[in-house]
């Protein structure tokens, strides 16, 4: 319900634009690029709104009895669509370090609703599977933004050349590249919980073993790919199917063009084995009267802003599945991208869930 | 003609599809997307396996034949010239420091992906690493840019900035640590820079870029400009550089920041070849042209806007990006349209607004 006693403000970051139709008035949310053209039949009701600075509901019914039943029923609306705000509510976000954050996400999640989603994202536990040239970023931004609860699985140290598009410096050559993490994390302030796992997934077993011990896990990142993404994949979405853990195959390198990877929501969205098949569909023709040459162990080039420009879809990803809010829904479900670096273009392919499909198919529906 | 103890190595950024039925061989450049198809016999097709860095031109010859000697040498010439084979120790041979290479591996074998010629590869790495940077703000976008800088092997590099780390900045800053809160963001930030590459040579200078600002005290011997300096308004802040930076014929990289630091694709500005910040400024002047804002109710608006650690890592992401692309390839740099993009979060499309040379630009125009 809404509180009709609470002060309300316009929104620092929303503008309100006259337009050439005198009834319309536009609602830019400059976070976010987005607008809503609102008919406002009264001018009087329109300076209500672009001067809403600490009023309430019931003091506008007051002051403007006649407009009273438009106040009474617009208001809530535009809480809801996040042009106004409680005043309490933005008082906390202004004495919040991550103020950013909160007013970012406050362009889709309403005043009354963005703490609680906020200590959603605050409270989750991400699993985070490679930590080098993707995964670095990710953990990194992801602390960054307010997640709290880390379990970072990686067997390796940081070695010279990973340094050009991973999150390490020259002085941690040699370290373990968790430990290096764990490291910076901290450095950021206090509350971070961090986990370490430096083994190698060898197997699904090997996954099986840690979501057992950890059973609060709320996403699953895999940003290993060695000896690449899809082989990775493979072992790490079963544990996930079975266990309703969401999970993103974060970017990778995929033939010079960052893949953008999906967002799996089990049961919900395609899943790991629909966009595998989904491809394959998408390839038959291509390659059909043609093999390629094997070769073992090929070294593909990488730079350091292919690995931000993938991992800043990663970090997009996870904060929507953390927010656990469906104000906020995750964008690469049932899709795959791809970010061509030569024309700074994106495209996406679409998936869908497949009938004869073991997870997702009729049988388990 | 080529050395018989030539190694070739197919390379690794190039696929290799071979159709038996039409005899034909497909190389595909991973990088460029380009593709060479070539209708070769037999006993070549079953060459290129062994063109594994092992093997030497001699080698290769004897497998197939002293008789076809000479076809066989101008086989191997050919996939030399296109960059699809290259000697087995190219890497090892190159000619740079050997601490610098190791970190660079990955970047050196992107850039040949890119150039598919060793001597280029080695030309761009050397300009990258000889070339002055300064950078303007270091914020939201200016810390990210210079991890970036740093990690594609530049090292000379000028820090600018007047203003503190504040606790705030963790949601948004390369390199935030609590110990930096309150300390000049130039100062903390060349500290860290300087555990990131060691050798780097990085300065930095507590300054505010206004129009009192005597950019050429700093600028003299810098080649590439890049501003981040969004206050009061990247536009603003860019026209005085940018003026400067023609005058000079300096390269000026005008990076992310537009209108509440959200995820801006900027601008190269290459003097008198691409649009100066003059011509952006009539442009988007002209296209604003009526969207005027009533004032807001709120009059301290700084804490009530927002942002994403993600959104500043895209576009700095995608202004070392352009920054890499003008280095390994002037030509096709200046051929790709210039202009302004913004990533949405909302979507994760990407709106573009081509932007041409004003002619009527009092600054570059002709």
């Amino acid at each position: 319900m809404f509180d009709k006693k609470s002060p309300l403000r316009l929104r620092p970051s929303v503008s309100v634009i006259p337009t050439s139709d005198k009834q319309v008035w536009e609602f830019f949310q400059s976070n976010t690029r987005r607008m809503k053209h609102i008919k406002l039949a009264e001018p009087e009701l329109a300076e209500i709104l672009y001067s809403l600075n600490g009023e309430t509901i019931d003091s506008l019914m007051k002051e403007h009895k006649h407009l009273e039943k438009a106040i009474e029923s617009l208001l809530p609306v535009l809480i809801q669509w996040s042009m106004i705000e409680y005043v309490t509510v933005a008082n906390e976000i202004e004495n919040n370090d991550n103020y950013r954050v909160l007013n970012f996400l406050a362009d889709y999640i309403p005043s009354d609703q963005l703490l609680n989603v906020f200590n959603n994202l605050e409270n989750s536990t991400v699993l985070i599977i490679g930590v080098g040239g993707v995964g670095s970023w990710i953990a990194l931004g992801l602390a960054q933004s307010g997640v709290k609860n880390f379990i970072l699985c990686d067997p390796d140290t940081v070695k010279p050349h990973n340094l050009n598009r991973s999150l390490f410096y020259d002085s941690d050559i040699g370290e373990l590249k968790t430990k290096v993490i764990c490291n910076k994390v901290d450095s950021f302030g206090d509350g971070y919980n961090i986990i370490e796992i430096n083994e190698m997934i060898n197997s699904s077993g090997d996954v099986v073993k840690i979501l057992d011990v950890y059973d609060d896990i709320n996403l699953v990142i895999n940003a290993s790919d060695f000896p690449n993404v899809d082989t990775t994949s493979e072992l790490i979405f079963e544990p996930c199917m079975v266990r309703n853990i969401p999970h993103i195959v974060a970017g990778g390198y995929n033939l010079h063009l960052s893949l953008i990877g999906p967002t799996i929501i089990p049961h919900k969205t395609a899943c790991f084995k629909c966009i595998g098949k989904g491809l394959e569909l998408q390839q038959q023709e291509d390659f059909s009267s043609i093999r390629k040459l094997q070769r073992k162990k090929r070294n593909i080039g990488n730079i350091s802003p292919l690995a931000g420009i993938s991992a800043s879809f990663t970090i997009n990803e996870s904060i929507r599945v953390l927010c656990q809010s469906d104000k906020l829904a995750p964008v690469m479900t049932n899709k795959r991208g791809e970010f061509n670096f030569l024309t700074s273009e994106v495209a996406f392919s679409n998936y869908e869930k497949l009938d004869d499909c073991f997870w997702c198919g009729a049988k388990n529906a | 003609m080529i050395d018989l103890n030539f190694k070739p190595y197919l390379r690794d950024g190039v696929d290799v599809y071979i159709n038996d039925k039409d005899k034909t061989v497909v190389f595909v450049f991973l990088s460029t997307r380009e593709r060479i198809q070539l209708n070769v016999e037999d006993y070549l097709v079953k060459l290129l396996p062994h063109m594994d860095g092992v093997h030497t031109t001699y080698d290769l010859v004897n497998m197939a034949g002293e008789y076809n000697k000479s076809r066989i040498t101008k086989f191997i010439s050919y996939l030399k010239n296109k960059g699809i084979v290259v000697n087995a120790d190219w890497f090892e041979k190159l000619e740079l420091d050997g601490n610098y290479k190791a970190r660079l591996e990955k970047q050196i074998f992107f850039l040949l992906d890119m150039t598919s010629s060793i001597e280029k590869t080695l030309h761009i790495q050397k300009k990258i690493k000889n070339t002055t940077v300064a950078i303007f703000g270091l914020g939201a976008i200016g810390s990210w840019i210079l991890v970036e800088l740093l990690q594609m092997g530049f090292e000379k590099i000028k820090l600018l900035d007047y203003d503190q780390v504040e606790g705030s900045d963790i949601n948004r800053h390369a390199f935030f640590i609590t110990d930096n809160i309150g300390l000049n963001k130039a100062e903390a930030y060349k500290k860290i820079a300087k555990k990131i590459t060691p050798d780097a040579i990085i300065n930095s200078h507590d300054i505010q870029l206004n129009t009192e600002c005597d950019l050429d005290t700093y600028l003299n011997d810098v080649d590439l400009v890049i501003n981040c300096a969004d206050e009061p308004y990247i536009g603003y802040t860019s026209i005085n550089l940018s003026r400067y930076a023609l005058r000079k014929k300096k390269l000026l990289f005008v990076a992310g920041g537009f209108d509440a630091h959200l995820a801006s694709l900027g601008e190269m500005i290459v003097p008198f070849k691409t649009p100066c910040s003059d011509c952006y400024n009539n442009y988007f002047k002209e296209s604003l042209k009526g969207w005027k804002p009533i004032k807001h109710a709120v009059t301290d608006r700084d804490k009530g806007i927002g942002g994403l650690i993600s959104l500043s890592i895209f576009s700095s992401s995608n202004a070392a990006l352009s920054i890499l692309q003008y280095f390994v390839d002037l030509e096709r740099f200046l051929s790709s349209p210039s202009g302004r993009g913004e990533f949405k979060f909302n979507d994760y499309s990407i709106d573009s607004f081509t932007v041409k040379r004003d002619i009527n630009c009092e600054v570059c125009g002709v």
